[in-house]
């Protein structure tokens, strides 16, 4: 009986460590990619992104990594890519805010890129992603800071959403 | 003396011949004589004989026998019994005989009419009432070798004083093999040919073919007995017309179409009917058309068509009664009429009447619309083209419009406008479920073209409705705790409408009940955003039904004299809310700790309202 115990605790004590291990690891590349980011290294930094999405894709940085990678994208000029991954991740957390910044950035794309109908289609995607109630509060607002640490805002009001990034307006969605 | 009798015996010959041709011309203009003196007396005799065989009366001014087998008639004309002017009238009839050879005697063998002229009318009136004893009489005929020819003949379609269709006829008929050719011009010339054979009991129809202007027609097939089967083609315009195959039945009352099938550029077309012999208008039949899937677009979206017409030919006219089901990509609709009368005015306008109909569809909501008297004038512009005036009778109240059809190409261009007036809104309760026991009148106008751009715009007055809309007032009672805003009835309700495509405005709106007083305005676009703004005053006793109103009238005593104000947008499904800033919101306000307001925010976040999906607002 005591063996069977022994047994039966040594096999949970390993299914335990196995996350624990994975998680530390998901977390030292995290940190890696950071570290990257700030030294003004993209393209590295982008790498370790695309490590975690693919190796760690149950961690807690998996949506941030995600979202860093259409981020990349963007910043690179590369919108046809930050546009596809953009979709991806909202495909991914559909009901996550960090989702609605990401339409944001598509509506952004189809903005620059001049195409009508994609412009319509994120807008109204951005004005139903949400349903929000003023009762005595006029505005709401969401903050993420991103993998390449950019600080973005979204404000929300009964007539538009708005996103600040970096404390600079980046594009507004009136409905 | 040789040459003298010579000479004598030739001037003897002479003299022979001579005298010869003087007996013979002397025969024939004696024959000649004592032909033309009684031929009268036996032609009159004959007409009578047709006249009683016919039931038509014939004359004609003088006749002349030609030797050595003519016969020429002047000035012949057919009426109709107790008519004053002929149905047929030719100045020249010339009928020549085969000669006497044989022992059957003479034969009638070729008949020539020249400046025929035809009142179609009258001919259509007298056929009508003698078609099965000219049918009997045609048959007696003997079957002899026969041409007849009318050359520049005059068709007269409506009465003698209108423009005529010259045509000409030339039908030979040489040992059962019938062959016939001409033309006859409208505005355009069209020639045609007719070969086939008399057989025992019918006819084998070898070929007819019509060309002319845009059409060419190819047609074959036999009468045998009581039954006639055709197969053939047409090309008219850009329509081909391929794979006909008809089968029709005489019946002792009626014509039986027993079937009827073709293609129209790939589109398959199949009919069957009936119409009697004494009335031929009187008939019955249904159509199905039906369109291969590879033809289908959003521009030409009919997927299949099942008609039943029904005619009926009274003393007031022609009448059609019946339905048709209309299937669609998207949507089905399904026609129904009664009395629809048709008036051809010129060749190129067109009056129709119809007594009652119903349109009724589904997309995916069921709507159905009736409309009475629906007077409708077409113009036809061009071939292609159409100027549609319609006025008629709806839901107790009036409507006319206008339409213009182009058919030039395909899809088929349409734009339209039109008004109604003294609408009766209790009547459209079977198009628009929210609108069952209203009572209310509604007037405006509507602009569309090509029919997915449909504009249209007016007045709703309803007084004592009883409204159950599946959108707003189910959100105003869940957000607010009211519960019995869900369903207002004996309510008085004003605004504007307009509906532009798939964008619906309501302005100028005004609601108002015992227990509510609402102003304001609510825009759906084409993609479901809502924009709105409210001002909306509850009673005391509303504001008594929901814990809010409580806790609001707790704090504000004169709540339910102040307006409440608020904005919505978003999605309509999930709609946005806002209480907007007024005298109401800042005395709650003064009342309020900043984390009582955050914790009735929260709170109000947490269970949002979510109006359940149901398309058709």
């Amino acid at each position: 009986m005591k063996l069977y115990v022994i047994i039966l605790s040594l096999l949970l004590q390993g299914c335990f460590l196995v996350p624990c291990v994975k998680a530390s690891e998901a977390d030292l590349k995290w940190k890696e990619a950071i570290r990257l980011a700030q030294q003004d290294e993209p393209d590295f930094a982008f790498m370790a992104f695309q490590a975690i999405v693919q190796d760690y894709p149950d961690s807690r940085w998996a949506l941030s990594a995600a979202f860093a990678q259409g981020e990349y994208y963007f910043l690179q000029n590369n919108l046809q890519m930050a546009s596809d991954a953009f979709e991806s991740f909202c495909a991914k957390y559909p009901r996550h805010e960090e989702a609605l910044i990401a339409l944001a950035y598509l509506f952004k794309i189809a903005q620059i890129q001049k195409n009508p109908d994609t412009t319509k289609e994120y807008h109204n995607r951005v004005a139903s992603f949400h349903q929000l109630s003023f009762v005595f509060k006029e505005n709401k607002s969401f903050m993420f800071l991103s993998g390449f640490g950019h600080k973005h805002k979204l404000v929300f009001t009964i007539d538009k959403t708005t996103l600040y990034v970096d404390d600079k307006l980046f594009t507004e969605v009136p409905f | 003396m040789l040459t003298t009798n010579y000479l004598q015996r030739s001037l003897f010959k002479w003299k022979l011949a001579v005298l010869l041709i003087l007996i013979i011309t002397a025969m024939i203009t004696a024959i000649s004589f004592s032909i033309n003196r009684y031929l009268p007396k036996y032609a009159l005799a004959y007409c009578n004989l047709l006249n009683q065989q016919l039931t038509a009366k014939i004359s004609f001014s003088s006749i002349r026998y030609r030797f050595p087998n003519t016969l020429i008639l002047k000035n012949v004309q057919v009426f109709e019994p107790n008519a004053k002017t002929p149905m047929l009238e030719t100045p020249r009839m010339a009928m020549a005989f085969s000669l006497p050879i044989s022992s059957s005697g003479p034969s009638l063998n070729y008949v020539v009419l020249k400046d025929m002229t035809v009142d179609f009318v009258a001919l259509k009136n007298y056929w009508k009432q003698h078609s099965p004893s000219l049918y009997a009489w045609t048959r007696a005929l003997p079957k002899e070798n026969l041409r007849l020819l009318l050359s520049n003949g005059r068709l007269y379609l409506k009465g003698l004083t209108g423009q005529p269709i010259s045509f000409t006829i030339d039908f030979s008929l040489k040992q059962n093999h019938v062959a016939a050719q001409g033309f006859w011009e409208d505005t355009q010339k069209f020639h045609y040919e007719l070969y086939g054979d008399m057989v025992e009991s019918g006819f084998n129809l070898s070929k007819l073919d019509v060309e002319g202007g845009q059409v060419s027609v190819n047609l074959w097939g036999r009468w045998q007995k009581d039954s006639i089967d055709w197969k053939g083609f047409i090309l008219y315009k850009k329509f081909y017309i391929l794979d006909i195959n008809g089968h029709l039945n005489i019946q002792d009352r009626d014509l039986i179409l027993k079937g009827l099938s073709f293609s129209v550029n790939g589109d398959d077309v199949a009919m069957a009917g009936h119409c009697s012999k004494q009335k031929l208008f009187q008939c019955g039949a249904d159509m199905t058309f039906s369109r291969p899937k590879q033809h289908l677009s959003p521009q030409e979206p009919l997927k299949n068509m099942n008609l039943h017409l029904e005619a009926q030919n009274t003393t007031q006219g022609l009448f059609f009664t019946g339905h048709a089901d209309l299937n669609f990509l998207l949507q089905n609709a399904h026609l129904d009429f009664q009395n629809l009368k048709a008036h051809l005015m010129n060749t190129d306008f067109l009056k129709l009447k119809i007594d009652h109909l119903s349109a009724s569809w589904a997309s995916p909501d069921k709507h159905k619309i009736l409309i009475e008297n629906l007077l409708a004038s077409i113009h036809l512009a061009q071939s292609s083209q159409a100027n549609i005036a319609l006025s008629a009778r709806m839901y107790a109240g009036n409507y006319h419009g206008r339409i213009f059809l182009d058919t030039t190409s395909l899809p088929w261009q349409i734009k339209g406008q039109g008004k109604f007036e003294g609408v009766d809104i209790n009547r459209l309760s079977d198009t628009f479920s929210f609108l069952q026991q209203c009572h209310g009148i509604a007037w405006g106008s509507f602009n569309f073209q090509a029919l997915k751009d449909i504009q249209l715009a007016g007045a709703l007055r309803i007084h004592q409705g009883d409204f159950s809309d599946p959108h707003f007032l189910p959100w105003v009672a869940k957000t607010l705790q009211m519960p019995s805003v869900e369903h207002l009835s004996g309510a008085d309700l004003y605004c504007h409408f307009k509906i532009n495509g798939n964008s619906k405005m309501l302005e100028y709106l005004k609601l108002h009940t015992d227990d509510l007083d609402l102003n304001g305005f609510f825009h759906l676009d084409e993609e479901d955003l809502v924009s709105s703004r409210i001002s909306v005053r509850f009673s005391q006793k509303l504001l008594n039904e929901s814990p809010i109103g409580r806790n609001i009238l707790g704090m504000v005593h004169e709540a339910w004299a102040l307006p409440f104000e608020f904005r919505l947008s978003g999605n309509i499904y999930r709609m946005n809310f806002q209480w907007d800033h007024s005298p109401l919101k800042d005395k709650v306000r003064q009342h309020m700790f900043a984390f009582v307001e955050r914790m009735i925010d929260r709170r109000i976040d947490a269970n949002p309202y979510m109006v359940p999906q149901s398309p058709g607002l």
